[in-house]
């Protein structure tokens, strides 16, 4: 069991963690999830004791970790791309953390073949790295980092660099994977798609700070304050005559008797939805999110109406 | 408590690791500080008090002595005239090496190459068989003359350009281009308005270093120049062999010292500006084969102007080197085994072969280890903030000038605590001392491309820093070190300025010999020079194509 308590870390006068306090429990998913900025891989990199902390600890199982290097914290991290050893094949690279642990050769080959089998790279041995698709290039990089069975397992967006098909296809896989072996994981992300397929719980990350942390579906349902509620793609607004308060585009309905009346300012086609801005009269714009055969164009005025069992109220 | 305890043991650790940290820093320190702060500062000493008190007359001497102010008038100029000649002349090769393919053209990059390593002495004695007595253009008159020192300055320096803007201009995106194109500009504007800015910084880079080569240019100018011309350096070795003026020599070094470090900062801030972003890309996907007939016009154009300016002098220095007075034959190399001892030249100059060969090699070991630990230092992990000024002390030996090192060493080694001026022990050290810049130059590019995240990922998989080391930066800047190694081996072989103050008559070098076989009069020395020439080429051919071979196709940054 992790647990992170007070940490904070400092770029000289930045502060990049303020105050982090976080638990991951044994073959626990928590994703941590943030705009780019938020300090959400520099919580992997201490974690990982790449970077000194200021204050605070973090503890496995109750043992302080400050004080051990990185190479005897027995933990496992992938990055987003470009960190495959590019003067080692295939096998060299799962096999590395295993030659580091002293596994004899035979051993660690043995291991290494599994873990590319079970990445579905059974055969690409003695690939050169550098020949293989990106998409393949995380996978030998899931398998390096699983190789010498670490008690935790850190990501940092390691599906950030691929096309949208193959991350959603590897988001299925990683989850099978996280259930079948039993990992304790942290995984950061930017994606909300991502963190809630993925995670357990989810620790949503703002300067710095956890600005929340829950199950996604209370994260999803219930943003805790103004920032989330943004960042998930809520609407924040005090134009509903409740308060402040966040209300999810598909949550807004147009209706002709409905209470608020304003103007389509733009219209947007989204695969299954079309999104409208929508300003309203002596508020600010509300994204609206639209379907059926009559979509309003920009321009005409509409009247909107909205659920109140949907409508968050915000903290002020 | 156990907290407190935690934070002393990691503590420790960074303690320990600044300690590795500080020995890699202490080794080519301490290096320098002997073998170059040291003389250097012996020079000024013996500049600025002659005569044991501060008498500043040589200084004065040197400043208002009009014949002074003209060999450093002199200096300036020719140095700026042949830079601006050698961007005019290289900038079209560097345009046809980084934007088209054609056959055989790793082989034409690696001889382009040859003669920016070839020794001063080769290339001043390749220019004397074409524009001398006998020389296919010696009817030209051109022999001794401000002309041919410029040509040589070209042939040296065509490779800097060729590499430095070169080396940018193929990592250019060349969309950029389209893009200017497609929004109605020509090919002149769009050269000038988004091709010339961004080559800006490399040009300005080049021609700082092609300046300084030009500027501190000395086999080049005493064999081409004759007495008739002369600069700082050539000044400076004069004053101290012939007129044993030590005192004049010295305060002539401070003058041309003062201004390298004025050259050095200028070109310090053109290469400042470098670090704009540019979109770069990779050299597969800017270059193409010729298409129009323009286009293959400009390529056989541009391969004509290399074969003649850079080929030229080589096949005449070889062929000269064969041309007996009996016809062709092997006489001139027999020679060298055979020639007379004079008094200039103890040994038979076939002994000077096995010299340089064992000098160099002996200058690539101290050169690795010191520019080896200085680039790691610089640009490993952990890099030290103090390193940077590492980087500018390990810089200054290649701007001081190597004529500058050797007299440094002639007066400061001679006496306690460093006695060591009869060792030819002194040989490969000041050879190490030109060519561990260049090491370091060919090492930290490399170092500084390491994601330090490819570390990180090492470390959390369980290798400690040391062994961080050996499975990750080692292996990836192997090829480099190889690489590094040719060119010290290079450098140590043709070095010239510094050995000619330090070497004995007992070790002389190869180009030592060479120079003083010049010097005498008759066939048979010249031809003897020729041959002598042209295996010092051939032995520093073979270093540079061993790089070649080993070159990464991203290193290169000089």
């Amino acid at each position: 069991m992790l647990r992170i308590a007070e940490l904070e870390v400092r770029y000289g006068e930045a502060v990049a963690l303020d105050g982090i306090d976080l638990v991951v429990g044994d073959g626990e998913v928590v994703s941590v999830l943030g705009p780019s900025g938020s300090g959400k891989s520099t919580l992997l990199r201490a974690v990982a004791g790449l970077e000194p902390p200021v204050r605070g600890r973090i503890e496995w199982d109750g043992h302080d970790l400050t004080p051990v290097p990185p190479h005897r914290r027995q933990m496992g991290l992938m990055f987003q791309d470009h960190t495959l050893f590019p003067h080692r094949d295939v096998i060299a690279n799962v096999a590395f953390g295993l030659r580091m642990r002293r596994v004899p050769a035979d051993r660690a080959a043995a291991r290494a073949r599994e873990l590319l089998v079970l990445v579905g790279l059974g055969g690409y041995e003695h690939r050169r790295v550098t020949e293989l698709s990106g998409g393949e290039q995380q996978r030998v990089a899931l398998a390096r980092a699983l190789a010498p069975a670490p008690r935790l397992l850190m990501l940092d967006e390691p599906l950030g660099s691929l096309d949208r098909a193959l991350r959603e296809r590897l988001m299925v896989e990683l989850r099978e994977l996280f259930t079948r072996l039993g990992l304790t994981s942290l995984y950061v992300t930017h994606d909300h798609d991502e963190a809630f397929a993925l995670a357990d719980r989810v620790a949503v990350m703002h300067d710095g700070r956890i600005a929340q942390l829950g199950s996604p579906v209370e994260v999803w349902e219930h943003p805790a304050n103004e920032f989330v509620a943004r960042f998930l793609g809520y609407n924040v607004t005090d134009a509903l005559g409740s308060g402040r308060v966040a209300v999810r585009p598909d949550s807004l309905r147009i209706e002709p008797d409905g209470p608020i009346a304003g103007v389509v300012t733009a219209r947007t086609f989204r695969r299954d939805h079309f999104l409208l801005e929508v300003k309203i009269a002596d508020g600010p714009a509300l994204e609206v999110a639209v379907t059926g055969d009559r979509i309003p164009a920009v321009g005409d005025a509409v009247r909107l109406a909205v659920d109140s069992d949907v409508v968050v109220p915000l903290p002020p | 408590m156990r907290a407190q305890a935690a934070t002393l043991r990691a503590d420790a650790r960074i303690g320990r690791r600044r300690l590795v940290r500080g020995l890699m820093l202490a080794v080519p320190i301490a290096f320098l500080g002997v073998f170059f702060v040291y003389p250097v500062a012996s020079i000024v000493g013996r500049g600025l008090t002659p005569g044991g008190s501060l008498d500043l007359s040589p200084l004065a001497d040197v400043v208002t002595d009009a014949r002074f102010r003209g060999v450093a008038w002199f200096t300036i100029w020719q140095a700026t005239v042949s830079a601006a000649l050698t961007v005019l002349v290289a900038l079209p090769g560097a345009y046809v090496f980084a934007r088209y393919e054609f056959r055989g053209k790793r082989l034409v990059r690696a001889a382009v190459l040859v003669p920016f390593v070839l020794p001063t002495v080769v290339v001043g004695s390749a220019f004397l068989a074409v524009l001398g007595d006998g020389g296919p253009l010696g009817f030209l008159g051109l022999d001794q003359s401000f002309a041919a020192i410029l040509v040589a300055h070209v042939f040296f320096n065509y490779a800097v350009v060729v590499l430095v803007v070169g080396g940018l201009w193929a990592h250019l995106d060349p969309r950029q281009e389209d893009a200017a194109r497609v929004l109605g500009a020509d090919r002149w504007q769009t050269f000038r308005s988004v091709t010339l800015p961004s080559l800006r910084p490399a040009i300005a880079a080049a021609a700082a270093i092609v300046f300084l080569f030009d500027f501190t240019s000395f086999g080049v100018i005493l064999i081409l120049g004759g007495p008739r011309y002369s600069t700082l350096e050539t000044e400076i070795y004069r004053q101290t062999v012939q007129f044993l003026d030590l005192p004049l020599a010295a305060a002539l070094s401070i003058v041309q010292m003062a201004a390298v470090v004025v050259v050095l900062l200028v070109a310090g801030r053109a290469q400042g500006r470098r670090a704009e972003a540019l979109r770069l890309r990779a050299v597969a996907e800017t270059s193409r084969r010729p298409r129009t007939t323009g286009e293959r016009a400009v390529v056989g154009l541009n391969l004509a102007v290399m074969a003649v300016l850079l080929g030229g002098p080589i096949a005449v220095l070889v062929e000269r080197s064969f041309d007996t007075t009996g016809g062709y034959g092997l006489g001139f190399y027999r020679a060298l085994s055979e020639l007379r001892r004079t008094s200039t030249i103890f040994v038979p100059p076939v002994e000077a072969v096995r010299n340089s060969l064992v000098f160099a090699c002996a200058a690539t070991v101290i050169a690795l280890v010191i520019g080896g630990l200085a680039a790691f230092a610089i640009a490993g992990p952990h890099r030290s903030p103090r390193a940077a000024g590492l980087d500018t002390l390990l810089l200054l030996p290649l701007g001081v000038s190597a004529v500058t090192i050797g007299f440094g060493f002639l007066i400061a080694l001679d006496k306690r605590p460093f006695d060591v001026r009869a060792s030819p022990v002194l040989i490969p050290i000041a050879h190490a001392l030109v060519a561990a810049p260049f090491v370091a130059r060919v090492l930290i590019p490399v170092l500084r491309s390491i994601d330090q995240r490819l570390r990180d990922t090492a470390a959390v998989l369980g290798a400690s820093p040391g062994r961080v080391w050996r499975e990750i930066d080692l292996p990836i800047v192997a090829r480099a070190l190889l690489v590094a190694a040719g060119f010290a081996f290079a450098i140590s072989l043709g070095e010239f300025g510094a050995t000619i103050f330090i070497a004995r008559p007992d070790y002389p070098t190869l180009p030592v010999v060479i120079f003083r076989l010049l010097r005498q009069p008759g066939t048979l020395n010249f031809g003897a020079a020729m041959a002598a020439s042209v295996i010092l080429m051939a032995v520093t051919t073979l270093a540079i194509l061993a790089i070649e071979r080993f070159r990464f196709a991203d290193i290169g940054e000089f």
